[in-house]
């Protein structure tokens, strides 16, 4: 008897041959959600608005989820002096009323989209990462991101797992020269977080490439793209709210204001900050963290641009006069990740890394409860 | 020369999409919500309100006034004070302490609030301007005179049609007329002295 050979679709092959991704995503997700969940259960609650403490799993739409489902619900509404929603970006909110549409609850709607995109999200990272650092650092790469201690931020009503997305295929699109797609997924991912302007930095020397004029035209017109798409949200504030630049004004009620000094001003603040409230602390270590892992990156050789854009993204927020919210940020930096991979090659590391961020993660979702990420 | 061409038709091929985008998926503000958010904004302007509150068949008149208070063992506190024309006064200073003699109501905020207390009023009508997703706008009369009634939940605030200013409060039965008015320093230092 003879046993039949059954070959697999060369695509099908490729997906089974990710299935870990898939294993790692839910870990983790399982780890935050039932965290979460817990929360809900039993406490504390904290800070967690009314709101929110009526869905299972509300922590997680809690804080700037908020102000999302605001946007997604009531369009903006700018109230100068006052922390107002043009502080937040258009795209997440347009893809929660999209959602709600078909007649889902907006919590749920955001917690679905999260989830989901942070699941491509890894699967995007990880594919880029094997195309240019090979197929252990991408695995590596791939599990220290779904366990994150600070990753929690993209199972929540946020839209950080959308823009690393758009970031992770945006550079997979310039990879393969499709700057028409390139120009979209900047366009998209800065519509949901200023930070992708930053992501166009890396992919400059692939669009500057380009041999033909038409074609390096249209890259670099790619690569302007967020700028464009930043400058379309300022017509639209402009003729609904008659302010061209309703986010910035409505960020300085958060006490956000960009300044040459402003970095200074962060670091003079972090004693009066403390005082007020001692998580600012978990901020200050994240940004010494991943600016110890952009070094250790730029020394296993990682493109300097993609070091560049990680460093912009990582320092450009405390220009504004703080640190808060500096550990949300560097999420959108995948130069961070793969510095961190280098620091697991070891395999005592590796284990030391998986076990110690799974347990960060559960506290910093815990800590959702006291103070917003 | 053709790749800067290029590149700037990209950008404005992108912009109008991304524009579009913003146009057809995102909802226009509702006009209630616009109109609170400028209520507020006339009402945190002030910091002082004359008022008329119709109470059970009665009329009482009250002064409110946002400002600086000298509160226990000296201390300099910002608060708010409402004196009323039977004698009786609320007072709210520091973060969480209400004091009320002979109000007309037995919850302070609420008669803070009636009475059109810039600083607590204010502030509440411009965090519902933000998150009440039920505010209505309707057609209401306030003393002969054609007014917008702003209806949120438990609480009716009347805004005059044009400018948003707010003239009248409706809470839990309660009825007011207010007028937001320019304090003098004279004035302000009496208030604070009392």
């Amino acid at each position: 008897m003879t046993a039949a050979v059954v070959e697999r679709p060369p695509a099908a092959a490729a997906l089974a041959s990710r299935i870990w991704i898939v294993g790692w995503w839910a870990a983790g997700r399982t780890l935050v959600l039932a965290t979460a969940g817990l929360l809900e259960a039993f406490g504390p609650r904290g800070l967690i608005g009314n709101d929110e403490t009526a869905h299972v799993l509300g922590a997680l739409g809690a804080w700037d989820g908020r102000w999302y489902r605001t946007v997604a619900a009531n369009g903006y509404l700018l109230e100068p002096g006052r922390q107002s929603d043009p502080a937040f970006f258009p795209l997440y909110p347009i893809l929660l009323r999209g959602l709600h549409a078909t007649d889902i609850g907006y919590v749920t709607a955001g917690l679905v989209l999260s989830n989901l995109a942070f699941l491509a999200a890894l699967a995007l990272v990880e594919t880029l990462t094997r195309e240019l650092f090979g197929a252990a650092t991408a695995r590596r790469t791939t599990v220290y991101l779904a366990l994150f201690p600070m990753g929690f931020v993209f199972s929540m009503e946020y839209p950080e797992s959308v823009v690393l997305c758009a970031i992770a295929l945006a550079a997979l699109a310039a990879l393969r020269r499709r700057w028409t797609l390139v120009a979209v997924l900047t366009a998209l991912g800065t519509l949901a977080r200023p930070e992708m302007l930053f992501v166009s930095l890396a992919l400059l020397p692939l669009a500057l490439r380009e041999p033909a004029p038409a074609r390096r035209g249209l890259a670099l017109g790619a690569l302007l793209a967020p700028l464009a798409a930043l400058g379309s949200f300022a017509l639209y504030l402009q003729l609904h709210l008659h302010d061209p630049l309703a986010w910035t004004h409505a960020e300085r009620a958060w006490g956000r204001k960009f300044t040459p000094l402003g970095v200074v001003r962060a670091i003079q603040d972090v004693p009066t900050a403390f005082a007020g409230n001692a998580w600012i602390v978990r901020d200050v270590a994240f940004f010494l963290l991943y600016l110890g892992l952009l070094w250790l990156a730029y020394r296993r050789g990682v493109p300097k641009a993609w070091i560049v854009s990680g460093a912009l993204i990582v320092i450009m927020p405390t220009f504004s006069g703080s640190f808060h919210s500096d550990a949300r940020f560097g999420l959108l930096a995948p130069a961070i990740f793969w510095g961190f991979a280098g620091v697991g090659e070891r395999r005592s590391f590796d284990t030391a890394i998986r076990w110690t961020s799974a347990a960060l993660l559960v506290g910093g979702t815990v800590s959702l409860a006291y103070v917003f990420p | 020369m053709r790749t800067a061409a290029v590149a700037a038709l990209v950008v404005v091929v992108v912009a109008g999409s991304a524009f579009s985008l913003q146009a057809a998926g995102l909802r226009s503000t509702p006009p209630a919500s616009t109109i609170a958010a400028r209520a507020a904004r006339w009402l945190l302007g002030y910091r002082y309100v004359t008022s008329a509150i119709e109470v059970r068949g009665r009329t009482l008149d009250g002064r409110c006034y946002h400002g600086w208070f000298v509160g226990r063992r000296g201390r300099v506190q910002r608060g708010t004070l409402l004196l009323l024309s039977n004698g009786g006064f609320v007072r709210a200073a520091g973060s969480k302490r209400l004091l009320a003699v002979r109000s007309f109501t037995t919850a302070p905020m609420n008669a803070l609030e009636v009475a059109g207390c810039t600083h607590v009023l204010g502030p509440r009508i411009a965090s519902l301007a933000q998150f009440d997703p039920s505010i209505r706008l309707a057609r209401a009369w306030l003393g002969g005179r054609r007014v917008n009634a702003l209806h949120f939940y438990h609480l009716i605030l009347l805004v005059a049609p044009k400018t948003s200013r707010p003239v009248g409060v409706l809470l839990h039965g309660i009825k007011s007329r207010i007028q937001l008015e320019r304090v003098s320093p004279a004035l302000a230092a009496r208030l604070e002295a009392t």
